[in-house]
């Protein structure tokens, strides 16, 4: 429960139309308003809710949404979640799952019966803003009920009006303003209520609140001061709060200065909350173990009588008649239910009256009973009539007013807690009165029928069920002292009072002697006319006859009486009927009185004794004169007179019985008549019933072709757009299009067509029969015809005298309503198309070609793909990679030709590839074979579709490569050879000029070694410098020494085959031998013989090749001094050789000996 | 040449096997290298030019 320290708490409710509506009241509100904000919307369960984002834009109070529980703050906005409902508890507000079906949710009206329940004290505010429905309409009572204040949007303001109009209906708002208003006057409220309240609740004015309630007392009749002290306060506290006002006197002031506040504080105090099946554990508990009862011994006329005080809106009388119907269906019984709902507060029975409730009872009423009991009116439920007939209501207070009698069960929910103590024990006293012994009393959660004690034992406590207990025989029921007007105690309400001394005695004895005292003097007469009971003043209408004593009623009464009680006894119990005499004068103690006799026939349950009761009535006293007349009268006349008399009397009677009977023809007449306006009034009730019903369905209906109308409007303007973009569409298409009617009149057509009909717009009805065209197309027509017969759509393509092509295409005209209306032609031109058409088939037939010359070229070209594996493979592809076609399809070609990419990878290939859309240079592909080919590739990654083809060619290059290594080769070996020989040929010039005496013995020695050098390499050359033969290298160089004497020169020696190396040194060792023979030696003179003799003999494992020069028949010869440059070349040019120089006095002798290296083809020639 | 100074002839107490099978290539060297203050040591053979380099001078 909330106390004082707690913030005020405004909880808001809207829906549609809610944000725009919140947004205004958050924005005309202070930044720090002094109160807690929870706002509860109905929100789409699915989605999430953006509403605290929307509204932390428009106020400065930290805006949250309750996914769980929060600690209610001081200036903080709490909104509720999708799919959840607030509770409050502890000043902590809690989101928790719905109990009911979506339909039936009522998010607003739960969360604020929560507020009313938690704050009790009057800090709860309720405002309604717009939204559809009827949720908060429950609620708003709730707030009121428990002292809060109820601010609800205008209608006319709000976007959807039906929220704040069902919370206005309920009669609970306390002011109505438009937004800005409304958080005005919110501002306002929590000002005055956070210190008005607490004043007052300081302590108030006894005074002054005593005279407020003699005040209320006198205006409206109605006495609260026995209702409790607290409750009263809180409901002049919320006035006070309401109408501004800082104290209980200045309220009072107000008070007495307006009339219209009267009402208004009597209406709040006569707030109280009711719905249907409130605590419905209860209600179960009255069902099984009361309601029942009431039928028990029950037929079909019998009847069953409840009443429900303070019944307000009538939803508690409407609880229990739904349970009385429920049981009577449940036996098959109808007895005649009644039951009477009563309150002070004439605009709650008006609603009660009119029996429609807001949807969101639904809440509190099982869909079978909302169904059975209840038919849906938009956002309201109306009780139907089963249930509405059985109910009535009635404007009563139940302190005031006699109580309703014979009743069978009082439901009396939550009153009595308002009362103070002895005021309760009186009502309980009067409830009792009212029931019948057995009967069941109802009472709410807080309430008790303990006393006064012996008048109502439990039949269940917690549910507040008692039954009427039957006094003894000697207690007779008695009515209650309620009735009469009520005193003001001096001290103010719920000031305890002692309890009147007469309640000791018995009620019943009592009732019986106020009723001798008060009512007409009686007497009792069986059906003998015998007087059975006196009343204690009827002695005075008696006058027992002379004679002997008797009981009959007609000698007991005053002779002046006799004759008319005869009459009245006849009359009672011939035909039951009752009876009231003409007045009667009577002479009582001298002076006369007139006395009218009224006999009412007595009839009891279950007695077959009948019974007349004569009541004497005294009238007023007869004047002397009439006495006098009478007397003179008597004094004149005679008996004759008297007989006379009696005969006109007779003859009255006779009239009058005439009389009475014309009347009592009459008077069935008028209930004849009165019936039968009770009927036409039925009808009449009927008539208005079908003419409201005709009114709503007209209204319905109008409704409907309001709806109608609006879709018809969107219908037009749907068909105008469509008839605007039709036209737009002929206009804009460049497809002839011809409409034809049945007989092939023209009916509409596209500008397109008079391309190729020779039509205009005014040839419109005229038959396409009457046009020529640029087609050569002669079966349109038939055509035309046949698609009218058959129905079946007809294509051609055909050709115009211009060389164009057209797609004609007839079709069947079908109207929405699927009938055939004639055709439809279309002329598509397809010039392009079939150009296009043609060109792709030349181009294909192309690319057949070049594919099949792909396919035999004897360049490999093979194609796969990217992501997979070989597609195509040509014959050059079978031819260098040994494969078949069959063989590498659908295989992956780099794991097929193992493919290396030379410094790279393949996978940096594919990326390249990827890239650049290309990629060329070498790869190394192995064969089927296994050899390892070396091929310069071209691949090119097409997209076609979805694949990624790879179009790859390769050229084999294995063999250029290995011609461009051995080319490579020569030419170092070239440059290695040349550079070798130009230092030779450098270090021979540097040698020989070093030992030439002259220029002329330099240039010969340096020509004729030159020379012997170039001889040798042209042998060299000559032999693909793969060596020489010794004896053809020896002759080259002697050549020109025996050319005139061959004999001079001998060679003797096999043919020995020299390596390179050895090949260009011993040319010019033999050289320099010629020479030095030339100069000084067997070549100086004619007589001069040479022998060169050579051998080559293998010994252990090697071959040894020995060369001898022997000089003979020349000049003596004589040992050099020194050794020049031809010796040393002669001595030192054969690497490894052993060199032997004699000069023996008949000629020089050289031996060479030299190691060669393992030759197969020395020693095989000879 | 003897008489040339130490800039003349870097190589002086140098003693160098010179290898080459082109015999004239292989005097123009050890010339070359003289002239620089050497004392050349020829070797017409691998198998010389490895005996001198090893012993001083060649088997005889």
């Amino acid at each position: 429960m909330a106390d004082a320290s707690d913030p005020p708490i405004v909880g808001i409710g809207a829906s549609a139309g809610g944000v725009k509506a919140l947004q205004g009241f958050f924005e005309a509100l202070p930044d720090r308003p002094d109160a807690a904000f929870v706002v509860i919307v109905h929100l789409d369960p699915e989605f999430r809710s953006q509403l605290a984002d929307i509204l932390a834009t428009r106020t400065a109070m930290p805006v949250v949404q309750v996914g769980d529980t929060a600690t209610l703050e001081n200036n903080h906005v709490y909104v509720i979640a999708p799919n959840r409902r607030l509770v409050i508890a502890d000043h902590k507000i809690s989101a928790v799952s719905f109990d009911e079906p979506r339909s039936q949710r009522a998010p607003i009206d739960l969360f604020f019966r929560s507020l009313a329940e938690q704050h009790t004290g009057g800090f709860a505010y309720g405002v309604i803003l717009t939204g559809a429905g009827a949720d908060g309409a429950i609620g708003v009572k709730s707030i009121k009920e428990s002292g809060g204040i109820v601010l609800v949007q205008d209608p006319n303001e709000a976007e959807y009006p039906s929220m704040p109009q069902n919370a206005i209906a309920a009669e609970v708002a306390d002011f109505v303003l438009p937004i800005h208003g409304l958080a005005k006057q919110l501002v306002e409220l929590l000002h005055y209520g956070n210190e008005g309240r607490s004043a007052l609740e300081r302590g108030g004015d006894e005074e002054v609140l005593r005279r407020i309630l003699a005040h209320l007392r006198v205006r409206l009749g109605h006495d609260f001061s026995l209702y409790k002290r607290a409750t009263i306060l809180r409901r002049i506290a919320r006035r006070i709060q309401v109408t501004r006002k800082d104290s209980l006197a200045e309220y009072y002031a107000f008070l007495r200065d307006n009339v219209e506040e009267a009402q208004s504080l009597f209406t709040d105090f006569l707030i109280s909350v009711t719905t249907f099946f409130r605590d419905p554990r209860a209600f179960d508990v009255l069902a099984k173990e009361a309601i029942p009862q009431l039928f028990n011994g029950k037929e079909a006329g019998g009847n069953i009588r409840v009443w429900v005080p303070g019944c307000a809106t009538g939803e508690e009388a409407y609880t229990i008649g739904i349970l009385l119907l429920e049981e009577a269906a449940r036996r098959d019984l109808r007895p005649e239910i009644q039951v009477f709902g009563s309150d002070l507060d004439a605009g709650a029975l008006a609603i009660g009256r009119e029996g429609r409730f807001p949807a969101t009872i639904g809440a509190d009423i099982s869909e079978e009973r909302l169904r059975r009991f209840f038919q849906h009116e938009g956002e309201h439920y109306r009780v139907r009539r089963e249930l509405r007939d059985i109910v009535l209501f009635a404007s009563h207070s139940l302190l005031r007013d006699p109580p309703f009698s014979h009743l069978d069960v009082i439901s009396c929910r939550n009153l009595l807690i308002y009362l103070d103590r002895e005021l309760q024990h009186q009502v309980c006293n009067t409830f009792h009165y009212a029931l019948n012994p057995g009967g069941f009393l109802f009472l709410g959660s807080s309430e008790s029928a303990d006393h006064p004690a012996g008048l109502f034992r439990t039949i269940d406590r917690d549910a507040r069920i008692y039954r009427s207990v039957a006094t003894s025989g000697e207690k007779q029921p008695a009515l209650p002292i309620l009735l009469g007007p009520r005193v003001i105690p001096a001290g103010g309400p719920a000031v305890a009072r002692a309890p009147p001394s007469h309640v000791s005695v018995g009620d019943a004895e009592l009732h019986r002697k106020m009723l001798e005292r008060i009512a007409p003097p009686s007497m009792l007469v069986d059906e003998n006319h015998g007087a059975v009971h006196l009343s204690e003043n009827a002695g005075r209408f008696l006058q027992p006859s002379g004679g002997p004593v008797s009981t009959e009623a007609t000698e007991l009464v005053r002779e002046e009486l006799r004759f008319e009680l005869r009459a009245a006894l006849n009359r009672a119990f011939e035909r039951g009927e009752a009876t009231l005499s003409m007045p009667l004068p009577v002479q009582f103690n001298g002076s006369k009185h007139r006395v009218y006799l009224q006999v009412k026939p007595v009839l009891q349950d279950n007695d077959p004794t009948r019974y007349a009761l004569v009541l004497f009535i005294e009238g007023e006293a007869v004047s002397q004169d009439v006495v006098a007349t009478s007397l003179d009268r008597r004094d004149g006349a005679a008996g004759e007179t008297i007989k006379q008399l009696q005969e006109e009397l007779q003859l009255a009677q006779n009239r009058l019985r005439a009389t009475r009977e014309e009347s009592e023809a009459a008077n069935e007449e008028l209930r004849a008549a009165n019936e039968e306006l009770q009927s036409i009034n039925e009808e009449y009730r009927s008539t208005s019933e079908e003419l409201e019903t005709s009114k709503e369905e007209l209204q319905s209906i109008n409704e409907e072709l309001q709806t109608v109308n609006n879709e018809l409007k969107l219908k037009l303007e749907s068909v105008s757009r469509a008839h605007s973009d039709l036209q737009n569409l002929m206009a804009a298409t460049d497809v002839g299009t011809l409409f034809l009617d049945p007989a092939l009149r023209i009916k509409r057509f596209t500008p397109r067509l008079q391309d190729l009909f020779n039509i205009t717009a005014n040839d419109q009805g005229r038959p396409i029969t009457d046009f020529t065209h640029q087609l050569e197309y002669g079966g349109l027509v038939e055509h035309a015809r046949a698609v009218l017969k058959n129905l079946v759509p007809v294509e051609q393509e055909v050709k115009s005298r211009a060389g164009d092509w057209y797609l004609a295409r007839i079709r069947p005209y079908r109207t929405v309503e699927d009938k055939i209306d004639g055709v439809v032609a279309t002329f598509v031109d397809i010039t392009a198309r079939r150009r296009a058409e043609e060109a792709l088939r030349e181009s294909e037939a192309r690319l057949r070609q070049e594919m099949r010359l792909v396919e035999l070229s004897r360049s490999p070209i093979f194609v796969w793909d990217f992501d997979n594996g070989i597609v195509q493979w040509n014959r050059g592809s079978e031819e260098l990679y040994g494969y078949s076609r069959q063989e590498v399809i659908g295989k992956q070609k780099e794991a097929l030709l193992q493919t290396v990419v030379p410094g790279s990878s393949f996978d940096n290939l594919r990326q390249s590839l990827l890239e650049h859309g290309t990629w060329d240079g070498q790869l190394l592909h192995r064969t089927k074979d296994g050899r390892i080919l070396t091929v310069e590739s071209r691949l090119e990654l097409v997209p076609i579709g979805e694949q990624r083809l790879v179009l790859e060619s390769t050229r084999d290059v294995t063999d250029q490569k290995k011609w461009e290594r051995r080319r490579q080769l020569l030419v170092s070996e070239l440059s290695h050879r040349v550079s070798n020989t130009l230092a030779v040929v450098q270090s021979m010039a540097r040698q020989t000029l070093r030992t030439a005496g002259s220029d002329g013995e330099f240039v010969a020695l340096f020509e004729g070694r030159l020379s012997a050098l170039a001889r040798a390499h042209n042998l060299l050359v000559d032999a693909r410098w793969e060596g020489t033969e010794f004896g053809d290298l020896a002759r080259v160089q002697l050549a020109a020494y025996i050319a005139d004497a061959p004999q001079r020169l001998r060679f003797q020696g096999a043919p020995v085959n020299l390596p390179p190396d050895f090949a260009t040194p011993f040319g010019l060792v033999i050289h320099e031998l010629a020479t030095n023979a030339a100069k000084y030696g067997a070549f100086s003179v004619d007589t001069g013989r040479v022998v060169l003799s050579w051998t080559l003999d293998e010994e252990k494992g090697k071959q040894i090749f020995r060369v001898t020069w022997q000089e003979s028949g020349g000049p003596p010869v004589t040992a050099p001094k020194k050794r020049g440059f031809g010796g040393s070349l002669i001595e030192r040019s054969l690497p490894g050789a052993t060199v032997r120089r004699e000069f023996a006095r008949e000629g020089v002798r050289c031996a060479i000996q030299l190691e060669l290296p393992m030759d197969p083809e020395n020693g095989q020639r000879d | 040449m003897d008489n040339g100074t130490e800039h003349d002839r870097p190589l002086r107490g140098m003693r160098i096997v010179v290898a080459d099978d082109e015999f004239l290539i292989a005097i123009m060297i050890e010339e070359t290298l003289r002239v620089a203050g050497a004392e050349v040591v020829g070797a017409d053979t691998l198998p010389n030019a490895l005996e001198v380099a090893l012993l001083g001078s060649r088997l005889n």
